[in-house]
């Protein structure tokens, strides 16, 4: 595409409210890096804009320089990368996923597991949204959190796991297998 | 699109999760109140990146002698200082000030203090780059057809700096990045593998899904660079030898 501002912002800013939204939560909640990654996308997307061949593909082509934003970003603030890789939950993955879903079959269980999730560790809880809502791949966070996939994974364990027993705590009744 | 790493349990836990979220007031309101900042669209009426020509060459020449003219003036100041990198800042930033064809410069309050850019689209002004940056790492291989886009090198306070380099073929994207770690010793490079190769530690990753993999290592003056191809085209060996092939 040719540099064109009626294009770009009929077909690129037009998205920059989804861009903030994801950065907000790539970057576990941080209000101040996902307006700064969100307006530098669109900085590089303006620069980058003749790099967009195909119109249609527009809104992915800008959210893969989103990512690339804010992979840069964590790499260059990159601090103590806790390995928090333990086996032991994650051999139970599986099983947690599987306890989870059982919590969700349950009607009344929707607007508590919601409040505990909400409340999470912003860690564990952006990897179960990226994951889950978002439909980013566990490698794909790991990459552009700048993390071991296995820090990734027992995340999401430890994150599945303490909503569980969240839940149970709070009256949810015992998940039984 | 689907993500492939999602199983049966993924999908299901999914759809449900989505759907309970989808019907809560509570959280649906929480995410729709999340103040969206205003996006500063002043960018694009900046001038495009002109093309480089004979003037613009001439200028940026004329910008590296003012760098060395004052720098070498400066030499006593350096030596004797017991702050020669703030005195050098301090300079930089005066030269950024002076200058505004191809380098720019911006203050800011973070660690970085202030950054002066270099910004090019072509491969002629690499001699020019290298003057900007002393110890730039150039890639001396480049697989065939892929054509540099971009250069943008950004040199803050206390000696860092980020470089990358962007390289195109149809539409598929080769991206390098370099930058000084901010904080030696805390830096963690999470790969998929680590390898030794010629004597240099390389790490490596890849992503099926997202369709990227990409190689990184750490150079003796702590240096990180990082190789992606965006698209998954070229081999892991041809990443190892646009790295073998970057040259100071």
């Amino acid at each position: 595409m040719a540099r064109d501002k009626k294009f770009f912002i009929d077909n690129i800013a037009v998205h920059h409210e989804a861009v903030y939204r994801f950065l907000y939560t790539l970057t576990q909640y941080d209000k101040m890096a996902a307006e700064d990654l969100a307006q530098e996308t669109m900085i590089r997307a303006w620069e980058k804009i003749n790099s967009l061949k195909d119109p249609a593909s527009a809104k992915s082509w800008l959210f893969s320089i989103a990512k690339n934003s804010a992979k840069m970003h964590f790499r260059k603030n990159s601090k103590m990368d806790v390995h928090t890789y333990d086996p032991a939950v994650l051999n139970h993955l599986e099983d947690l996923k599987e306890d989870f879903l059982d919590i969700l079959e349950k009607e009344e269980a929707g607007a508590l597991l919601l409040n505990l999730l909400e409340n999470l560790d912003p860690k564990y809880k952006s990897v179960i949204k990226l994951y889950y809502l978002e439909e980013i791949s566990l490698k794909q966070i790991a990459d552009i959190m700048h993390l071991n996939y296995n820090t990734v994974r027992t995340h999401l364990a430890r994150g599945l796991k303490l909503l569980k027993s969240g839940y149970e705590a709070r009256g949810g009744g015992k998940i039984e297998k | 699109m689907r993500n492939n790493e999602f199983n049966s349990t993924d999908l299901e836990i999914k759809d449900r999760l989505s759907k309970i979220y989808d019907q809560s007031s509570e959280y649906t309101d929480h995410t729709d109140e999340l103040p969206i900042p205003d996006l500063d669209l002043s960018f694009l009426d900046k001038p495009a990146k002109k093309d480089s020509t004979p003037w613009r060459r001439a200028a940026n020449i004329a910008a590296v002698f003012l760098v060395l003219l004052i720098t070498s003036s400066a030499i006593a100041i350096w030596i004797s200082s017991d702050a020669p990198s703030a005195v050098r800042d301090s300079m930089e930033k005066m030269l950024a000030e002076l200058r505004n064809d191809g380098i720019g410069s911006s203050s800011s309050n973070d660690d970085y203090d202030y950054t002066i850019t270099y910004e090019t689209d072509t491969i002629e002004d690499i001699p020019y780059a290298r003057e900007f940056l002393k110890g730039l790492y150039v890639p001396e291989y480049i697989p065939e057809n892929y054509e540099l886009v971009s250069l943008v090198i950004e040199k803050h306070a206390y000696n860092n700096f980020t470089v990358e380099y962007n390289f195109i073929r149809d539409d598929q994207l080769l991206n390098i990045l370099i930058f000084t770690i901010k904080d030696t010793g805390t830096m963690i490079i999470d790969n998929d593998e680590t390898f030794e190769y010629e004597g240099r530690q390389f790490g490596y990753s890849s992503n099926s899904v997202a369709e990227y993999h990409d190689l990184n290592f750490i150079d003796s003056d702590n240096i990180f660079i990082d190789i992606t191809d965006n698209n998954y085209v070229l081999s892991r060996e041809e990443l190892i030898k646009v790295a073998l092939f970057l040259s100071k």
